[in-house]
């Protein structure tokens, strides 16, 4: 419990850094990073193009494995579990929303929502009737059995949303997930999620270029080259 | 979602590598198949020519030592008419004997007159004989090609011989020529043959000297009541070796001392033509199986590394390792279900026509032709299923466990 916001957190980085092999560089893409996440946060994070957000959100979501520092999810250190637990964890605990989507092209999109329950080894009934109801709540009733393909660019990611939504998560992450969309479809998905986050208490980071989004975001978190210099209009500590 | 379900769709979204993939496993399999069916029918065609036309029944009993010395002393090696009795008593008793019937093998000169050869000559009981030749060959009876003498009084003078000694001599059916031979005691005997059927033996070894006597005609020439071997056939060849112990020990028990040999170690061909055929076969499979492995490994590994980022999602929704591998084994195991399954009524297909055709070939080993055709046996097509059934879930688990087992952010970041 964080004595200042009386909020739990949810995830906490402590000292991460990661840093990748590029030809014969080495590319420090996560300097030192330490940020905590507090239940019904929404945060969105913006930085230049290899400011490290996306490295940022792949620790976050346990795709990726820091070189040194620890990630904490309820008071553990998930980057040290063994794959089998992580992934366990992450399809109970993490929803993520993907830039481009990515849905599964072969599944309706009831399926596609319906797929991370299954997963789980909910009941066939129990998993249909959660898709449905979160495909209800992102505005997709009338699209149960429409494939991907058969969607528009702002149909796909609120699939992608209620696929990140039907396991009840503590966290949320999307890696920028207006970027594929006009602007007008953008601020609807942006809008959706702001209202889940209100609704729901769900917790949400994610990542935007776009200052249109930032500018109604009140949690906004900074990055230039690896490094956290400002979040919500502050100065970081580490900057 | 069922991982079969989802492997189904999957198969049918990539059409075209689903498709080559099939065609693969499907050609092999029917090719595999096909060669297998052939090999087996010749096979059995080569076991109807060694226990039917060549007359050795399934088993041959001989006094003990016959088989190595009988033709230095072939006396010291009949049995005479009372041992003989018992013996045959004794066989018949055993409820798995069919048919046990006394033989007599003599050689000498044949003669027309004017132009004489060597023959070889095996005195046959006709009535046993008849009964012999209806011998079933793997479930099947196959008595093409397959002679025997008439039977009667008054017609022990009548023969058959082979085809290639009837056109040396110059005799056909009707006609009469001289057997010359030997008594036991080294006498000389001759008789004047009819010759009631001119038939081919099967092996070019034999085909130009081989003569079929009446048994009784046979002993008179030797001068013999006795007979030197017994053959027998039996209800479930395939318990031969049981049974012949089981035999032997009973004729030991009654005081005699026998040998007995099965009609494969007697044959003097099909052990080496099917050993011949098996390798060819062996390695004609081996060959396919690598070509369709080779070849589902190669569309496999195009599916997998096409659809590395939608592995990275699944296994960023939760789907752990080894589902990944076991979804994409599924999809191989569906793709070899359907190129074997569509091959099964192509090769019946194949195997019907071949019947229509009547295309025979002659063996390497033997004289007279074997009708081509797919005899093909459930066991065998199951090997072959499983063996192309392995190859494509093998070529799925190894090209998935790599991009399965790779870091799911390396995976999401794949090009596709």
């Amino acid at each position: 419990m964080n004595t200042s916001t009386n909020k739990p957190i949810v995830v906490s980085l402590q000292k991460v850094t990661k840093s990748y092999e590029l030809g014969t560089q080495r590319i420090s893409a996560l300097n030192d990073i330490s940020f905590e996440i507090y239940k019904g946060d929404f945060i969105a994070l913006s930085g230049p193009s290899g400011s490290g957000k996306s490295t940022l959100l792949n620790m976050v979501t346990l795709l990726d494995t820091p070189d040194s520092g620890r990630i904490i999810f309820a008071g553990k250190d998930a980057s040290t579990l063994p794959d089998k637990k992580i992934t366990t964890f992450r399809s109970k605990e993490i929803g993520i929303v993907f830039q481009n989507y990515n849905l599964i092209p072969v599944l309706s999109a009831v399926e596609n929502v319906a797929f991370p329950l299954q997963l789980q080894g909910i009941s066939q009934a129990d998993v249909l009737r959660r898709a449905k109801q979160i495909l209800d709540r992102v505005g997709l009733a009338s699209h149960y059995n429409h494939r991907p393909s058969e969607l528009s660019g702002g149909q796909r990611q609120r699939v992608a949303i209620a696929r990140a939504l039907v396991t009840e998560p503590e966290l949320i992450v999307a890696d920028e997930p207006t970027a594929a969309l006009d602007s007008k479809t953008g601020m609807e998905v942006i809008t959706l999620m702001q209202e889940l986050n209100v609704s729901a208490n769900t917790t949400f980071l994610f990542s935007t270029h776009d200052p249109r989004i930032t500018s109604i975001v009140s949690n906004v978190v900074k990055m230039v080259d690896g490094t956290i210099i400002t979040r919500n209009g502050t100065q970081s500590e580490e900057k | 979602m069922h991982y079969l379900k989802f492997a189904f769709r999957n198969i049918f979204r990539y059409r075209t590598r689903s498709l080559v993939t099939i065609a693969v496993i499907f050609l092999g399999f029917t090719a595999v198949s096909a060669v297998g069916g052939m090999v087996n029918n010749i096979f059995s065609q080569l076991k109807a020519q060694a226990v039917v036309i060549e007359k050795l029944g399934h088993l041959t009993f001989a006094k003990e030592g016959f088989f190595l010395n009988g033709k230095m002393d072939p006396e010291a090696y009949i049995w005479n008419g009372k041992e003989l009795k018992d013996i045959i008593d004794i066989i018949r008793q055993d409820s798995e004997v069919v048919l046990a019937t006394p033989r007599l093998k003599l050689f000498g000169v044949a003669s027309n007159g004017k132009a004489s050869s060597i023959f070889l000559s095996e005195g046959i009981v006709p009535v046993d004989d008849a009964q012999l030749i209806t011998t079933p060959i793997d479930g099947k009876m196959n008595t093409i090609g397959a002679v025997t003498l008439p039977q009667g009084e008054n017609r022990q003078y009548e023969v058959a011989i082979g085809s290639e000694l009837s056109a040396m001599l110059g005799v056909g059916e009707e006609q009469y020529f001289t057997l010359l031979t030997n008594t036991l005691d080294g006498m000389a005997n001759a008789f004047d043959a009819k010759v009631a059927h001119v038939y081919n033996t099967g092996n070019p070894a034999t085909n130009d000297k081989y003569v079929l006597i009446n048994f009784s005609l046979a002993q008179q020439l030797y001068d013999t009541n006795g007979a030197e071997r017994i053959v027998v056939t039996l209800k479930n060849p395939e318990r031969i070796e049981e049974i012949k112990n089981r035999l032997l020990q009973s004729i030991s028990q009654a005081g005699y001392n026998a040998e007995a040999y099965t009609w494969k170690e007697l044959s003097l061909f099909y052990e080496k033509v099917t050993a011949m055929f098996s390798v060819i076969f062996g390695v004609l499979t081996i060959i396919i199986s690598i070509v369709v492995l080779l070849v589902t490994l190669n569309t496999m590994l195009m599916a997998v590394t096409e659809r590395t980022r939608e592995i990275g999602t699944l296994r960023s929704l939760g789907m752990q390792q080894g589902n990944v591998i076991r979804l994409f084994c599924f999809e191989g195991l569906i793709m070899a279900f359907a190129g074997c399954l569509i091959a099964l009524p192509v090769l019946f297909g194949i195997s019907e026509i071949l019947e229509m055709l009547k295309v025979s070939f002659i063996p390497p080993v033997a004289s007279s032709p074997v009708p081509i055709l797919l005899k093909l046996s459930p066991e065998k097509l199951l090997i072959v299923f499983v063996l192309f059934t392995a190859a494509a879930v093998i070529s799925s688990y190894l090209t998935s466990r790599k991009i399965a087992k790779q870091k799911v952010v390396d995976s999401l970041a794949h090009a596709n």
